[in-house]
Formats: C-alpha cells, structure tokens, sequence
C-alpha cells in the first residue's frame, strides 16, 4: 500500500455536528491518526441526525455521521470531570494538533485555556472553528447554515429577483469552513515543522462565506454597485436551469458566441431567422425569443443536449444531475468515486468518495465511522496509561 | 509586525483562469507563497475583460479589472504566449524552479504544451502538478468544458436547490469553483507537508464536480440507502420550523430565522406572534413543520415592520439564531468583520490607476508568522523582465528578440467597447439594486485610506 500525506500527524478532534468532523474526516482520510471525543451517553449529536438507513432496523447510527467520521477512534470523555481533565493534559501533550468547534470560550472553561495548553505542548496546533469566530460583537450569536448565508453574502444575491434571497440544500457553510480549518491547519503544521512555533488557527464560518462570494463588496468598493439577484432572460439564454423534456440543462456559451451552434443544436429554425443572430436583435424581439428558446428546450431530452452541446468547445453546457443520476453518471463511475465506506459491513448504501486524487499519498478508508466510545479502553488505558480506577469513579462505568 | 508568512519560499506557477485554480493560488499567497501566474494576451484571462474600476474602459483597462484583481492580489504576471516555441521552453525553465505546477486547462491543451505531469516530472523530480478540471482529468466527461454553472448542475447541488415546486436555482456566482479551490489547497498543503518529509512531489487532480458532491452527503445518502430523491423546498428545513427567509422594512431587506429548540420558539412567539401562545397548530415542533406554510406567512406579517438589523440583535439577544440577509455593501461595513480586520486593504500598482482598496479577507486567522503584506494585483505582464532575466537568466538580446515576436506581452489588443456591458443596461435589466455615486469617498473615509 502507498504511504499517506499525513501518516503520523496526531489529531486531538474536540468537534461534533459538522463543520469540524469535515476537517478532521479530510486529516484522518489522508493518513492523520484521530481521536474523537465524545461526550459520555449521548456522543456527537451528529449521530442524530438525518439520513439514516430506513432499511435496515439494525442500524441506528446516522448516514450523516458515518460519512464524517471514517477513519477516527472514539473516545467517551467528560471534560468537565476530574478524570476528564487529566486525560485531556495527557491527550493534549500527546498531540500535534487539537480541533474543536466548542462555543468560544468553552474550552477554557474545561481547564484547557491557551496558556494551559501551551504549557502541556509548546508545539500544539489549536484549531477553533466557531460561528463567527473568537472575538468581535457577533462572537456569541446563535447561527444555522440559513444565518451563515444571510450575513455572509452569499444569500442576496441567490435565487430569483421577484422572491425572496435563497441559500443551497443542506450544510455547505459548515462543509466549507471545515475544508478551510483542515488547509489551515496544515499551513500550521508546516510552519511548526519548519520552525518549531504552535499557533492557534481561527476559523469563523461566516468569514469562509464572506471570503468565498466574487464579486459582492467588491462590486461596491470598485464601482458603487450593490448587485442583485437574478432577472429575467432579457434576449439571452439564461445562465441558470431551463426545463427540457426529461430535466434541467444550464445552457452556457462560453467565450466567442457563434449564435448558428445554438439555434442547430436546438434544432430549431425559427431559432435561425436572422433577426436573432445579434445580441440587439435578440434583446429586440426579447419575448419572441424567449418563448422560442423555452419551446425548444423543452422539446429536446437533457444528456442529448448535454453532449450535443459538448461537441463544441464554447457550448459548455451544464447537465443537472439528481443523486440518481449521479449514481449511473459515466465520469463518477470511471472515478470510482461513490463507495461503500460505511458500517453496514454490506456495499450499500454508497457514499461520496475520495474529494480529488493525490498519486503518491492516496485518500484511503482504514476504518469506518467508530462505535461511541469503541476506543475508549484502547487510547485512555492501554495507550495512554491512565489510571483505570480513577475513571470508573466518574460513574460512566456504572452505565455499562 | 507584518512577517514572511508561512509559505514564503514556495514558488507556484499558474496557468489558470476565472477562480478555481486562482482563488486557491490566492490562498497561499496570501500566506507568503511566490504565485507566477502566465497570462496571454491572445487568449486572456475573461476576468481581464469585464467590470473595471470607476466603470472607465479608457487605456490600459485590462489593469483595473476588478473580478481580476479580487482573485490575484499579490501574484506577479508573465506574459506569455505559449503558441510559440521557445515560449513553452521558458515556461519548461521555469517550472524546473519552482514548486508547484497549477493548471486548470483540459488534458488536451495540457498534452499539447507538453504540460503533464509525467513529463514536468523528468524537468523537476519533485515537482507538484495539480490538475483542476470541470468534472476529472482523465474519464469520458475529461475533455468537457467547464465553469461553476455547469458544475454545480452536475455535481448534485443544483438538484437539490431552489424554491418549492419551481426549477432548480444556483447563486449568481461560481460557486463550485471555490469549493474546489479550498479542497486544492488542502491538497496541496498535504502534498507540501509529504514532500517536506519524503522530498517526493506528485500529481493532484482536481475534479470540480466531485468536490462539491464531497459535501452534499444528505443527498446521496437518502438515494443509495433509501431510495429517495431529495425534494426542493426553498429555505425550509425537512426537520426545524420555523426556518426561513423573511421580509423586513426597505427595499428588498430580509431577515433569516431559526428556531432549532422549543426556547428558541418561545423568545421568538413572545417577540413576533405573542398571540400564539396557545394556539395548538404551533406549540411543537412537529406541529410547527405541518403548519409551516401558516407560520411563515404569519412570521412574515410581522418581521415587515421590522428593520431586519435591529431585528437581528433583538432576536440574538434572547438567543434566537437570526441573521439579516446583507447586500454588498452592507457586507462590506458589516461591524463584526470589520471589528475582525476581515477585509485586507490592498494597495495597487499607480500605473493601475486603481486606488488604495478593501477586499474580502483570509477564511482563517493564524498566529503566527501570517501576517504578510498584501500587493496589488499585478499589472498585466508587468513581471516580464525581472522573472525572464532575473529567474531565467535570459540577456537582454534575447528578451528583446521575445519582445518584438510578441513572445512576450504586457498589452492586449482587444476594444472593451465590444465586451462590456454599460451601468445603464444592467440597470435597465435589473441586475443592479442600487449605485452610490460617492463610493469613493464613502470607502475612503470608511476605511480610513
């Protein structure tokens, strides 16, 4: 087996829900060696939430949380207990990198202040990925992934100019800030291998938005223009999903507009006439044109205007694809990009894969998502050492 | 004290264009990275050609292009037609001293210039090669064209997206090029970090498409285990009501609320809907994801009379999660961010014509040894000299004689008045909510520059 990126680097992973499992799931895929803690009892409430596997009653560990945590071992540990802060000191000074997504402020209420952690390991990476980060006025604001499109700009600009500003499906903030806190995380690492100096890494999701949106405050400082969301055709093919027989297709041009490519590709020739062969005299007959336009999609099934389209090199035309599609679409299938990596120990359900390719140092699944609490002997007694009786006086054992 | 920052002594030379490839190359610019980024006048950059400072389309408008200079600040610029042949002989020289090789063209144009990686490998054994392509570098959909529009169609997300029972709707930006562009940078900080143990590079590929499709698990997962097709539902959320996006007082003003626990509910019922305090269509969660349709319209009957900034604060204080959608500028003035530093002020070259100006800053803030100073974006081949003479070691003859075969550029011979789209008709088609004449001085003053 090819050696990975980041075998060796030891990752302490204080994070639940999304945004910081994301990171750490990248490290570890790449070779890290992490250790989750969980919160006795209850875990990551991420092992909550949606999907799950309705077929299969045995399952009862969410979809979501199995993806997240391939590759991590599982230790159940109350901070807040005696025995907690003397395994977290041990944790801490066997570590080169600790990731949390705790409230700000939280984890300094464990004990593990920054001093304290530097005292434990000079070397130790901190890595804080919070809502709004660590300081300034929003620093304690409640957020949702809706917030974080909201007041990171993003939001304004997306959907329709006659409805209300919309964000995309699902948790991409959180996903996002994640990608970033696991590159940032890496700078740091880089920069203690080559100097020997920790440092703490603040991540703030609304700034992983705010610093990912073009052309937004910066159309404003440049030019005094507030941008805004989407508008009607207006005389062009929209940038965006048209309706065709059997789906949607995003009808791009790219580069110089020969306007013959498209009218033959929709294989209409009312489309041809003259009067629609500039942009004025699109924008002239803009209604005309704009009923022809629907009518003619509408008319044609999706892959065969996607790969007609492709024939061509400035018709970059987009295909939108379901999970469904998906699943059956012939790139992802020669990528072999959606496996089985969860815990059923079965090859369904599939899931994404491996994010892009490294040749020498491959992303690789060496274990599925863990069992709450499936490591906790393994790291805290036989690894770490720790006292065992210390920690049945917690109470947890009681549980058992 | 500003520092060399964390990636001072990588080299990267870009062959890319619009943000994949770019906004990565930012990123590690940003912290200390030497970014050589190849620019042809035959074929440039599209981000050259579009929205220039002041709306001025006069002389050298190519230099104040602003989608240009928000994704390349501290890069230099080469240009370079890689059309001729003792052009791809440099770019070759070059790339035997750097570090990482960045390209987001398809395999063919990168076999062409003799660009991949099995061959740069021979010209410098450790060399990093990333490859950031639509939808893969290899496979049947390899030699497709590609920009955000169409991946995000491909990738999935599209799919999911978009308002109830209407088609479905991306943002008005290319949104997966950033996402790919963070997982690059991942990528490459691994491949960096194996290369500083191992003294090993490799080949990165990219796949656009697929990056983003690593963070829509819900939507794969409800399909290969369960079947199911995930529906479009706006701003609504399968499990939380209320959770959705809400008129405030203004001119397209909206305000985003949740309410994830029963607290949650009751500080907001008891602000907006103190009425409802008995009414059984809303006392749960549950009841509340039935009645959704209801209590939106209900929320929205009174968020209307609301400022949605002061609504906002109003609602956090009793910690309901509660966010005004922000315009542009009100992103740019936005007093958390700004309190945080978010935006790097970036001086520009003078013969830009471009002023002293903020742009959205760093997704992360480190501690140490990444606070380097920002540069302009550079000036379209302003670099020329110094990397043929200085890297290369070329004579003064010989860069003359790449000169006058227009081998080497620093202008473009292109009219803006064919390419651009004058403030008055994006006006007119409504994709402009509202132009400050005095956003000069407003930024000025602002910012204090």
């Amino acid at each position: 087996m090819k050696p990975q990126a980041l075998k060796n680097v030891r990752i302490l992973d204080l994070t639940h829900y999304i945004s910081g499992p994301y990171c750490t799931k990248l490290l570890g895929d790449f070779g890290a060696d992490v250790i989750k803690i969980e919160n006795p009892l209850v875990g990551d409430p991420c092992r909550k939430m949606p999907p799950f596997d309705e077929t299969n009653p045995n399952s009862n560990d969410s979809l979501l949380f199995q993806y997240l945590n391939t590759n991590k071992k599982s230790v159940e540990l109350d901070l807040k207990s005696d025995f907690g802060h003397l395994a977290a000191e041990e944790l801490v000074r066997n570590s080169d990198i600790l990731v949390e997504n705790f409230r700000p402020g939280t984890l300094a209420s464990y004990g593990l202040t920054e001093s304290k952690l530097r005292t434990l390991n000079p070397n130790l990476i901190v890595v804080s990925i919070s809502n709004f980060g660590q300081t300034g006025p929003y620093r304690d604001f409640e957020a949702t992934d809706l917030v974080f499109y909201a007041l990171g700009g993003l939001m304004f600009i997306f959907g329709s100019i006659n409805k209300s500003p919309l964000k995309h499906a699902f948790h991409q903030a959180q996903f996002k800030a994640g990608t970033n806190a696991a590159s940032a995380a890496l700078m740091a690492f880089y920069e203690m291998i080559n100097s020997g100096t920790g440092q703490k890494v603040d991540i703030s999701i609304q700034e992983s938005m705010a610093a990912a949106v073009r052309d937004t405050t910066t159309s404003y400082a440049a030019s005094g223009i507030v941008r805004t969301r989407q508008t009607l055709m207006n005389g062009e093919l929209p940038r965006a999903p048209i309706q065709v027989k059997d789906g949607y297709i995003v009808p791009i041009t790219f580069g110089s507009t020969d306007w013959n490519k498209t009218a033959n590709l929709l294989g209409d020739e009312s489309l041809a006439d003259h009067k629609f062969q500039t942009p004025e005299g699109r924008r002239m007959h803009a209604e005309e044109f704009e009923n022809l336009v629907k009518a003619a999609f509408i008319r044609r099934g999706k892959h065969e205007l996607f790969y007609g389209a492709h024939s061509h090199r400035e018709l970059v035309y987009g295909l939108v694809q379901d999970a469904a599609d998906l699943i059956e679409n012939p790139q992802y299938q020669h990528d072999q990009y959606f496996q089985a990596i969860g815990n059923s120990g079965s090859d369904t359900p599939k899931f994404p894969g491996r994010p892009f390719k490294l040749s020498k140092t491959p992303w690789n699944i060496q274990t599925t998502a863990p069992a709450l609490g499936q490591h906790t002997e393994e790291i805290l007694f036989n690894k770490l050492n720790l006292p065992i009786d210390k920690f049945q006086n917690t109470g947890r054992s009681n549980e058992k | 004290m500003k520092n060399n920052g964390i990636l001072n002594g990588i080299r990267v030379v870009e062959l890319g264009q619009l943000i994949a490839v770019p906004y990565a190359t930012k990123l590690l610019s940003d912290m200390g990275a030497e970014i050589i980024r190849l620019e042809s006048a035959q074929r440039p950059d599209a981000y050259r050609l579009a929205d220039f400072y002041d709306e001025r389309e006069d002389g050298k408008y190519w230099n104040r292009a602003i989608n240009f200079n928000e994704q390349n600040r501290n890069k230099l610029s080469l240009g370079l037609e890689l059309d001729h042949e003792s052009s791809l002989e440099y770019l070759h020289d070059l790339i035997s001293i750097s570090d990482v090789f960045a390209c987001n063209f398809t395999p063919r144009v990168m076999k062409k210039f003799g660009l991949e990686y099995e061959h740069l490998q021979k010209i410098r054994p450790d060399i990093i090669v990333i490859s950031s392509t639509g939808y893969g570098h290899t496979g049947p959909w390899s030699s497709f064209g590609a920009i955000g529009f169409g991946t995000e169609a491909a990738s999935g997300l599209a799919a999911a997206t978009g308002y109830e029972n209407g088609p479905p709707v991306q943002p008005e930006i290319p949104y997966p090029d950033y996402t790919a562009a963070e997982h690059t940078v991942f990528a490459v900080m691994a491949a960096l970090i194996h290369r500083l143990k191992e003294g090993e590079g490799q080949f990165i590929e990219i796949s656009q498409a697929e990056c983003v499709t690593s963070t829509i698990p819900e939507t794969i997962l409800e399909y290969t285990a369960n079947k199911k097709i995930v529906k479009r539902m706006g701003n609504s959320h399968p499990n939380i009501s209320p959770h959705g996006c809400y008129p405030c007082k203004g001119q397209d003003k909206w305000i985003t609320i949740t309410a994830n626990s029963q607290d949650q509910w009751k500080s907001l019922s008891n602000l907006l809907l103190p009425e409802t305090g008995t009414d059984n269509r809303f006392e749960s969660n549950e009841s509340r994801i039935h009645n959704r349709k209801e209590l939106d319209k209900l929320i929205s009957s009174r968020t209307l009379s609301w400022d949605n900034v002061v609504l906002m604060n109003t609602l956090q204080r009793k910690g309901v999660a509660a966010g005004a959608v922000l315009n542009g500028k009100e992103l740019l003035f936005n007093e958390h961010l700004n309190q945080r530093d978010f935006f790097e002020i970036v001086d520009h070259h003078p013969e830009s014509e471009v002023p002293t100006l903020p742009y959205p800053g760093k997704p992360w803030k480190m501690s140490a040894n990444s606070d380097v100073k920002m540069k302009g974006a550079p000036l379209f081949g302003q670099h020329n000299e110094s990397i043929l003479k200085n890297h290369l070691g070329l004579t003064n003859e010989s860069y003359d004689a790449l000169i006058n075969e227009e081998a080497v550029v620093n202008y473009i011979k292109l009219d803006p008045k064919e390419i651009l789209v004058s403030r008055e008709a994006r006006e007119e088609e409504g994709s402009i909510y509202s132009y400050d004449p005095d956003f000069k001085s407003t930024i000025k003053s602002y910012f204090n520059i």
